[in-house]
Order: structure tokens, then sequence, then C-alpha cells
């Protein structure tokens, strides 16, 4: 029963999150930002960009653990942060296409920053099939501990990408983000984000927990 | 409102409750799995 609460809370506090990043783009900015309606496209899509990053850099920290204790806790926490980095940066590819073809009449375009972003989205997608191919073996476990954390080289890339393409792109730099409504909402929703993220990453590092022990059980079951 | 923004909405935050559902069964369906072996009687023949 208790625990019935402490879930029902969490999944209150996800949703209210959620609830307040819609209603300040659509209700609080709204009024303060004279802009057609597909901008508010940007407050789903710009949100994704950090639990993305924050995935992939986690993976790594659960790689870095892994091989320096051998414990499966951090395997496991580097399976998760990975797969729910995966999830945030699909929907950022998928929501990034919908804002162009609104605003430019394009779905793609070949920008440095897209391109990066796709390649940072095949590096942990090859990773993820690494762990369901070779599952279970400490060997698999070590070489996905070292790719997840040579993955990370690429997060730099796509982070200055903007920069290296010497403004040849359609993605803003800071300096364009003057509006502090559109900032402060995107903030809010970048918060709230991150908490989904958090939420996530936890049920599913619990996937994983019974995923081992179900495994070990099968495995002890067939030993004699 | 616009197709496009109700598309982006739709799909982020359809697909984040999709995933979130998805590991929720998921847990449901391994808890399930581990009970049946705690109650199950261990075969001796091997």
């Amino acid at each position: 029963m208790e625990e019935r609460i402490i879930r029902s809370a969490r999944y209150t506090g996800v949703l209210a999150l959620l609830a307040l990043a819609v209603w300040a783009g659509f209700v609080w900015a709204a009024p303060l930002i004279k802009s057609p309606p597909d901008q508010k496209i940007l407050y789903v899509h710009v949100p994704n960009v950090a639990p993305a990053y924050l995935g992939f850099s986690l993976t790594a920290v659960g790689g870095i653990g892994f091989l320096a204790t051998r414990r499966e806790a951090w395997d496991r926490f580097a399976l998760a942060s990975a797969e729910v980095g995966v999830v945030f940066c699909s929907l950022l590819l998928v929501s990034g296409p919908i804002w162009a073809k609104a605003a430019w009449n394009e779905w793609w375009a070949w920008d440095l920053r897209l391109i990066s972003t796709t390649v940072l989205w095949f590096i942990y997608v090859a990773y993820l099939f690494l762990r369901s191919f070779a599952e279970g073996s400490d060997a698999a476990r070590t070489f996905a501990s070292v790719y997840g954390v040579l993955g990370t080289l690429a997060i730099p890339f796509v982070v200055y990408a903007v920069d290296i393409a010497g403004g040849k792109t359609m993605h803003p730099t800071q300096a364009d983000r003057t509006i502090e409504a559109v900032s402060n909402t995107l903030l809010a929703g970048t918060l709230a984000f991150l908490m989904v993220f958090v939420w996530l990453v936890a049920k599913r590092i619990g996937v994983a927990r019974l995923e081992d022990l179900v495994a070990q059980r099968r495995f002890d079951e067939e030993t004699p | 409102m616009s197709g496009y923004m109700l598309a982006a909405y739709l799909v982020v935050l359809g697909s984040l409750a999709g995933y979130a559902l998805h590991l929720h069964s998921r847990r449901r369906a391994l808890e399930r799995q581990a009970h049946a072996s705690d109650t199950l009687p261990r075969t001796e023949e091997a």
C-alpha cells in the first residue's frame, strides 16, 4: 500500500512537471512573444537535448564505474542511461524535422548539427544492439563499457557543431536566444524533461535488475 | 493550432508516455516470472 502511494506520487510529480512546461509555453509565454503557433514546437524539441547528452555522459560514468569495480550495478546504470538517452535523442531527431518543415518548408538539411546528432544517435543505437546481442557475459560488459566511454568523445563535437560550422547552419548560436520569455520557457521544459529522464532511468534500472534476477534463476535451474 | 505543432506534441509526449508504459508492463511481466520461479518446484533429475 505504502509503495503504491509512493509510486502514484512519482507519476503525479512527473505529470505535473510536464503540464507546467506545456502551460509555460501555451499560456504564460504565448502573449509575450509575437510568433506563429508553430514556434511552440521548439518547446518540445529543445528540451530533449539535455537529457540526451546527460544519458550518454552517464553511460560513460557507468562504464568507468564497472571497469573500476566490476560491480553489475554500474553496468545496469550505464545500460539504463544509454537506452533513455537514445529515447530522448530519437525525439530530438523526430521533432526537429517537424519544426523545420513548419518553419522552412523542408524536412531535412545537411546541417552539421543535424548530421553530428544523427551520428551520435547511431553510436548509441549500436551500443544497445551490442548489449542485446552479447547479453550477460563479462567480456561483453567490459567491451560495452569501453565503447560507452569512447562514445562520449562525439558529444563535444555535436555541442560545438554550430561554432565549427561558422554560422553556416540552421541552428541558433547562444547570442540569438535573446527573448527572455522563450529562454525561460525552454529552461522550464528542460527541467521537466530532466526530471522525466531521472524517473525513466530509475524505472529502467529496476527492470534491468529484474532481468538479471530472472536470468540468474533460469541459469540456476538449468545448471545441474 | 497547426497540424505540425499537434504532431510534434503528440509524438514527443506520446512517445515518453509509451516508453514509460512499456517499462511498467515489462517490470510487471518480470515480477510475475520471478514469483513463478519462486513457487515452482525445482527439478532434481539433472
